[in-house]
């Protein structure tokens, strides 16, 4: 176990530095000026040459590359450029809703993915369970800023039945949170509910629960209590994937939901080059990616005896 | 300006689904509209519920580049000067002003106005602002340090300002202190355009005591002396502004201003949920998508069907739309008659009746109607293909032979593509073929810059009311990286028309000599001269006295609501 743990460190410091040395020359590489996009159009050319000397954009790409990493060591991800606001502090202050809705969107999609997986294999009819195919091929190709839209505009604007958009924190907040919660986890709910039929399907066929058949044992019996379990190690890495993403900000949805996650901090420092922001970003991000891989790895074992046996 | 730096848009095929989609809403839903109430007497109170559809995060007024920004921190601070729902400068801080020579200007500061209460003051009580604020703001405004973004309104025109922004004196010659209700500003030669710079956002008075107690969160503690006082701001969530109960200014009957107790601000970023929150009845005002527009008004600009009852606002907007060619590089367009050609063959007047649905003026040349200095008999370039062939035949190009395929360089946007499909199609009737190229908004301004191309599409927004912000834009000195003059574009006796306008004292010269600034740029043609817009917004039936003017700022100290 500690060799893995290592190891996996490892890993996660290769990865963070290969991100950020790759997010780091891209923003050179655009065609941009942070020191205008600060200043506007109008500024003198004193006044954004101060600004460049300000912010280090005057010193060589691997001057400003090395400072940056000696910052990043100390857990420095700098200051904004346009607001001055400590990054690190921002992207806490915008974690909180992005945390939230993807843990709502998640759970829902989980439950609802694995019962509705578990009730196509338990009805044992073709109908269901290709329905449930197609179905989720539908529900995992609309895009979701057509579907962030639709929804809004229908269940919202039409229908009058939750609000357009909005946040509000805390408990009264729940009813802003099931517009956009719904939107984003569409993709991850028709993945989990396919894989957990397919999973579950390719199960029921094996010996161990034909046997259990022939003893008689009742078919949900053997779809939840048998059959599912083993189902699930698959499944979980699916719904660890989906937290990841859904976790490092859902763009499009905080876009059109007008939710203050770090999706919405994310699309404002594109727009305005505000570098430090876009990099903190992103390495925020790579963090929960290797974070929840290595959680979904740890948790394989306790699921699946079969991995426990083989450690 | 140039600098209301434009957010770029969800791709083109959601908005075209949306338009779709809520059209379809549109039809199926057969609700009541609201009605309008004839209820004229004043009532005071209510929260007036407005929102913006880009992040607003501090209330510095020196650091502000963004229009959401500015238009919310107008109800918070003044400055010595504003500009009334008739585009004229009016006085605000300054009671009145003179000035012998437009040189030395001498502004009567206001006796009575106090800065909000605040813990940066003693005893937590606003004080009386003087002469020596108005000094410590406009110092602040050129201090690098205050990483101001506004040093380019005195640089170049009070005394002793560039030496200060350089860090060589203490403080500016120009600004003087007579006593603590006259403040003097010596300007290096006379310069009218002064009066309407002052009414800018960045040129806010703000309390010395606020910067230094608050120092780089003082955008998140903002003192001015405004109708209204920020009482919460969370970013990307709400701000709320409560009612300065202390507001030194009546309207014109005696009554106290402002009537509101307050103003909710909602952040929205995709503007067809705000059109929906607003239906839905949670915003008191919106503007108009674009994919709605042709929905909610007919031709005579009154509001359709189901929105008739709500009320509209609209106003021509001090702005031109044009495309730029760069004329530094060695292209093509370095010939005037080609660049003329492309005027002549662009059917403007279609493209406001059919792209535009009328939303627009056709622009003869850069100054819009509003502007005092607009001239209508401008002699620009009408439609005629005849016209643009003889330029392009006069140009050693007939019907467009040895001519390359020309980049046009454009930004996202519905309206901005629909213009340019329009214009790509009508220059291949006489022969020139062109490609278009869509990117974000700011790379677009860096290609400018850098001259990566020879035609790019441009707007320009003023954020005051003068035809000075519109001519910089052709001044021989202001090519970029140091000005926004994209067109590279050179001719003394524009120049020297320019420069003579800004200094007259006389009016009717000064107007005089704009036109003929205007006439010499539309001869030589450096952009293809398209439109003007018009802005419009849509209020709840409830809402009244919402002034609305090109400059699209609306002063929420005047705004009642009628329920």
């Amino acid at each position: 176990m500690i060799k893995y743990l290592f190891n996996k460190l490892l890993f996660t410091l290769g990865v963070l530095l290969s991100v950020s040395l790759i997010t780091f020359i891209l923003s050179f590489v655009l065609p941009s000026d942070p020191a205008r996009a600060l200043l506007g159009i109008q500024a003198d050319e004193s006044a954004i040459e101060g600004i460049r000397k300000e912010l280090k954009l005057d010193k060589p790409l691997p001057v400003q590359y090395w400072e940056f990493l000696k910052r990043l060591s100390r857990g420095d991800l700098g200051r904004s450029y346009i607001t001055n606001r400590d990054v690190k502090s921002l992207i806490a202050e915008r974690f909180a809703a992005t945390f939230k809705l993807a843990m709502f969107a998640i759970t829902v999609a989980t439950i609802l993915g694995i019962s509705v997986g578990s009730f196509a294999v338990y009805t044992n009819s073709t109908a269901v369970y290709k329905s449930l195919t197609s179905l989720s091929v539908i529900f995992a190709s609309i895009p979701v800023f057509f579907l962030g839209l639709l929804v809004s505009l229908f269940i919202g604007s039409y229908l009058k039945l939750l609000p357009i958009s909005g946040y509000e924190p805390g408990l009264k907040g729940i009813k802003y949170i099931i517009l956009p919660g719904i939107t984003l986890g569409i993709y991850p709910f028709a993945l989990i509910s396919r894989l957990t039929a397919s999973r579950l399907l390719e199960i029921m066929e094996s010996d161990y629960v034909k046997a259990h058949f022939a003893m008689g044992i009742k078919r949900w019996k053997i779809v939840l209590i048998l059959a599912l379990r083993n189902a699930m190690n698959p499944v979980i890495t699916v719904i660890g994937n989906s937290v990841a993403i859904l976790l490092s900000g859902a763009f499009f949805v905080e876009y059109i939901f007008s939710w203050p996650g770090i999706g919405l901090l994310w699309v404002d420092s594109v727009l305005r080059y505000d570098f430090p922001v876009i990099t903190g970003i992103v390495m925020f991000s790579a963090m929960v990616f290797v974070v929840v891989s290595m959680v979904v790895d740890l948790l394989h074992p306790i699921i699946d005896p079969r991995i426990r046996a083989l450690q | 300006m140039l600098s209301k730096l434009k957010r770029s848009s969800l791709p083109v095929i959601a908005l075209l689904t949306l338009l779709i989609f809520t059209f379809i809403i549109g039809c199926a839903k057969k609700e009541g509209s609201p009605t309008k109430t004839e209820s004229l007497s004043l009532k005071r109170g209510g929260i007036f519920r407005d929102s913006v559809l880009s992040s607003v995060t501090s209330f510095d007024p020196v650091k502000t580049i963004d229009v959401a920004t500015l238009r919310l921190g107008q109800q918070i601070y003044q400055g010595l000067v504003e500009i009334d729902e008739n585009l004229t400068v009016v006085p605000l801080l300054a009671e009145f002003w003179e000035t012998p020579d437009n040189k030395i200007w001498t502004f009567h500061i206001r006796k009575g106005v106090k800065f909000h209460d605040d813990p940066a003051f003693t005893g937590n009580k606003g004080r009386e602002i003087t002469a020596h604020d108005i000094k410590y703001s406009f110092e602040r405004l050129l201090n690098p340090g205050a990483k101001t973004v506004g040093s380019w309104i005195f640089n170049d025109i009070v005394n002793g300002a560039k030496e200060y922004f350089d860090g060589k004196v203490k403080e500016v010659a120009g600004f003087k202190v007579i006593d603590d209700y006259t403040f003097v500003i010596e300007l290096i030669k006379p310069f009218y355009p002064l009066l309407t710079r002052l009414s800018l956002y960045l040129c806010s008075i703000v309390p010395r005591e606020g910067i230094e107690k608050y120092g780089e969160e003082y955008g998140q503690h903002p003192i001015g002396t405004g109708p209204f006082i920020l009482t919460k701001l969370v970013p990307d969530q709400e701000i709320v502004l409560s009612k300065n109960a202390h507001y030194w200014e009546k309207d014109a009957d005696g009554n106290q201003l402002p009537y509101l107790d307050g103003v909710k601000i909602k952040f929205i970023r995709e503007e067809m949920i705000q059109f929906k929150e607003f239906e839905a009845g949670n915003l008191d005002v919106s503007d108009i998508p674009t994919a709605m527009y042709s929905f909610i008004i007919d031709e005579s600009k009154k509001l359709k069907g189901k929105y008739s009852g709500y009320q509209l606002k609209t106003a021509p907007a001090i702005e031109v739309q044009y495309y730029v060619f760069i004329l530094a590089e060695k292209t093509f367009v370095t010939n005037k008659s080609l660049r003329q050609a492309f005027n002549y063959a662009i059917d403007k007047e279609s493209i406001v009746r059919n792209v535009l649905k009328g939303r627009a003026t056709v622009a003869k040349g850069v100054i819009p109607p509003v502007l005092l200095a607009y001239n209508p008999d401008l002699k620009g370039y009408s439609y005629s293909i005849e016209a643009a062939k003889g330029k392009l035949e006069e140009a050693g190009y007939p019907d467009g032979q040895g001519l390359p395929e020309f980049k046009l360089v454009i930004d996202t946007g519905v309206l901005t593509e629909a213009v340019a499909t329009a214009i790509q199609s009508q220059l291949l009737q006489v022969g020139v073929r062109t490609k278009i190229e869509i990117t974000q908004f700011n790379t677009l301004l860096e290609m400018a810059a850098k001259g990566k191309a020879s035609i790019f599409r441009l707007w320009f927004a003023a954020s005051y009311p003068e035809p000075e912000l519109f001519f910089i834009q052709f001044l021989s000195g202001y090519w970029p990286p140091l000005g926004f003059n994209f067109a590279r574009y050179t001719n003394p006796k524009f120049d020297d028309a320019f420069s003579k306008a800004t200094q007259t004292i006389s009016e009717s010269e000064r107007i005089k000599h704009y036109r003929e600034a205007e006439q010499i740029v539309v001869d030589d043609a450096p952009w293809i001269f398209l439109y003007h817009p018009e802005a419009a917004k849509i209020l709840q039936p409830y809402m009244r006295n919402y002034q609305f003017n090109g400059l699209q700022l609306s002063k929420y100290k005047y705004i009642w609501i009628d329920k």
